[in-house]
């Protein structure tokens, strides 16, 4: 399952970044790294962006992005 | 001189941390060899003159991101006596591997936990001993906006300053990839930072509730809009009007007498060209003075973030993010502000998009003429609906430029982007800052702004054969000018509507010969309003001002840019009046 098919208020696990090595950085430079845990706790209307909880960061990426990130949905 | 890096991730509170350390005596300057302009600064530490040098905030020192490229070039192409790594102290899982990249260069290193008073509130514990022993480079724990931990952080600066080890510049080989920066971190961290198992929940995520939720936070943030908007124009507008009657008064008071042993060109040139330039450059003082005052308070608060947020679904099918949006919106005040705020965007290729698009935006200055001509020329009832027209015009050019040109300035970065939580923005960093853009503006701007209304003078004022330089001009030009309506000598307004088009409509009642009160009856008995309308669209769409093209030169460090912006709009201006005056005139 991809990140952006959770629903808001999810709890994932990442399991595999489909990413070019560029944007791999970025991604990773947020924290988010296979076996990273998360919260997705809102998302804007109009298929704007996702926002995540990651640690104590909060940050947002938009949906085109969240289909290349792979993840596990967790209880 | 020694000299210090001030390098860390952006919302650390790393600019705030260097105003707080320089104060007013940091400039802005290009650095040797690279394009990027870094904030630096004299300071006295351990009796030491060592010059701090801010560098852009950074991810990840082996990214590619252009702000990454720059922190790599800056580190290895010169020699550091040491490297301030700043770090939110709440977010070290995340913030740590670039302290680990970075010490690995070899300079010297002091790491500043920022921010300490937020790690407090979240309850999360750290043992700066032990990180500061696996780190193996010193660590103080400080909140630069309380000023907590200062005295030990004055401290490890000093006995910095004081070492005697040589400037060594960054060995890049050295520096570890993301992923084992990342372990070296985890477990750097084990044992020496601890998040508490539950976080409290924060006020930041109840009015977040609110401010971005998908119905009421679009509401709140046309709000919040309208009060920085109103906020910047209100409080500079009378400033700005205020400035030009004393910079007027000093003018016909003193400067005219004082000029009047001159022959009489040399006094016109002095009068009517440099100081009509210079009173143009400083009457922006105010305006962008407030402007960066409330921009500054809305970045740092964190809201920039939401209002991003709120408008990422619309923006991005334009190829920006919804910081664009912010400055379009601020560029109906004024395009200056609004294309130098465009620096809250690090991507260069956004940058440059947003600054295609904002000098369509109507600013004061051309609403004086929209509303001139409309009222002018159409009764009560319609004169509204044609300045809606205009402005839905003001909007549609803009997000046609966009959609032609987001193929050529797409983003490459991926979009991500951290929403930090509310914080109070420290005033006196807000004041330093608004200061430093100001001063920024006028030590490169003015020089521009000033050779260009050099310029105009001499083409109003040279005669050649009975006729100006701008004469000739607009004569050469009738070929190009007729097919959209626009009489030669209204070629001279628009010369002058180059400069500042708060002036357009004085150099209109000098063209008809009539006082400023006679120029409405002079534009109704020379022009159809057919003409008119589209000297108007023309006014609105080929160049914004002189001022807006120098911030584009700064802010964009291109003049094939420049010059990009400039042709690109007025081809739009003479294609749209074309279609406009063509159509119209052959229906009425």
């Amino acid at each position: 399952m991809t990140l952006d098919r959770l629903r808001t208020g999810a709890h994932g696990m990442v399991t595999r970044l489909n990413l070019d090595e560029e944007t791999l950085h970025r991604v990773m430079a947020f924290g988010l790294t296979p076996g990273q845990t998360f919260h997705i706790t809102r998302r804007a209307a109009f298929g704007g962006p996702i926002m995540l909880e990651v640690g104590t960061t909060h940050f947002m990426l938009r949906g085109k992005l969240a289909r290349q990130i792979e993840v596990q949905a967790q209880a | 001189m020694k000299r210090f890096a001030l390098i860390g991730q952006p919302n650390t509170g790393k600019s705030s941390l260097f105003n707080r350390l320089t104060g007013l005596s940091q400039r802005v300057g290009n650095w040797p060899g690279l394009t990027v302009e870094l904030a630096h600064a004299k300071l006295l530490l351990g009796g030491q003159m060592v010059e701090l040098v801010d560098l852009p905030g950074i991810h990840d020192l082996s990214g590619y991101t252009e702000d990454e490229a720059v922190v790599r070039d800056v580190l290895s192409a010169t020699a550091f006596d040491a490297q301030l790594i700043v770090l939110n102290a709440s977010q070290l899982d995340r913030q740590l591997p670039l302290a680990i990249q970075a010490i690995a260069t070899g300079i010297p290193a002091l790491v500043v936990l920022n921010m300490a008073d937020e790690a407090e509130l979240l309850g999360i514990d750290i043992d700066t001993q032990q990180l500061a022993a696996r780190l193996g480079a010193p660590v103080v724990l400080v909140s630069s906006k309380r000023m907590q931990g200062w005295d030990s952080f004055k401290k490890a600066l000093d006995s910095l300053a004081r070492s005697p080890r040589p400037a060594v510049s960054a060995r890049l080989d050295a520096i570890a990839d993301t992923r084992s920066a990342q372990n070296h971190a985890r477990q750097a961290l084990a044992g020496a930072w601890h998040l508490p198992p539950t976080l409290p929940a924060r006020l930041s995520h109840r009015l977040d509730h609110y401010l971005m939720h998908p119905v009421l936070g679009l509401g709140l943030f046309v709000l919040i809009m309208a009060l920085v908007f109103n906020g910047t124009y209100l409080l500079g507008g009378p400033l700005q009007d205020g400035l030009g009657s004393a910079l007027d008064w000093l003018k016909n008071h003193w400067l005219a007498s004082a000029v009047s042993p001159l022959p009489a060109w040399l006094q016109s040139l002095l009068l009517d060209g440099v100081w009509q330039g210079l009173s143009t450059v400083l009457t922006f003082a105010p305006i962008l003075f407030v402007f960066f005052v409330l921009m500054a308070l809305v970045e740092d608060s964190g809201y920039l973030a939401r209002a991003a947020y709120l408008t990422d679904a619309l923006m991005s099918r334009l190829g920006l993010d919804g910081r664009a949006f912010v400055m379009q919106l601020m560029g109906f005040g004024c395009n200056v502000p609004a294309i130098m705020g465009t620096r809250v965007m690090r991507e260069k290729k956004q940058r440059l998009l947003s600054m295609l698009i904002i000098p369509f935006s109507l600013c004061s200055a051309r609403l004086q003429v929209v509303v001139f001509f409309a009222s002018t020329l159409f009764s009560p009832a319609i004169a509204p609906w044609v300045l809606m027209a205009f402005y839905a015009v003001s909007l549609a050019v803009a997000i046609l430029t966009a959609l032609v040109f987001k193929g050529k300035y797409c983003a490459s970065e991926a979009y991500l982007m951290e929403v930090p939580p509310y914080r109070l923005p420290g005033i006196k960093h807000v004041l330093t800052r608004a200061y430093g853009e100001v001063r920024a503006f006028f030590e490169l701007a003015s020089t521009f702004i000033l050779l260009g209304v050099v310029l105009v003078w001499l083409m109003t004022h040279i005669h050649l054969g009975g006729h100006t330089l701008a004469d000739h001009l607009g004569i050469l030009l009738a070929p190009v000018l007729d097919p959209i309506g626009i009489r030669h000598e209204l070629a001279i307004a628009l010369l002058f509507g180059f400069v500042a088009k708060e002036i357009l409509l004085g150099s209109l009642a000098v063209i008809y010969g009539v006082s400023d009160a006679g120029l409405a009856t002079a534009v109704v008995q020379h022009l159809d309003w057919v003409s008119a309308m589209s000297f108007v669209l023309f006014t609105l769409i080929y160049v914004p001002c002189l001022s807006t093209v120098a911030a584009i030169r700064r802010e964009s460090h291109s003049l094939s840019f420049t010059v990009l912006s400039a042709s690109w709009s007025v081809a739009l201006a003479w294609v749209l009046c074309l279609a406009f005056y063509q159509i119209t005139s052959r229906l009425v």
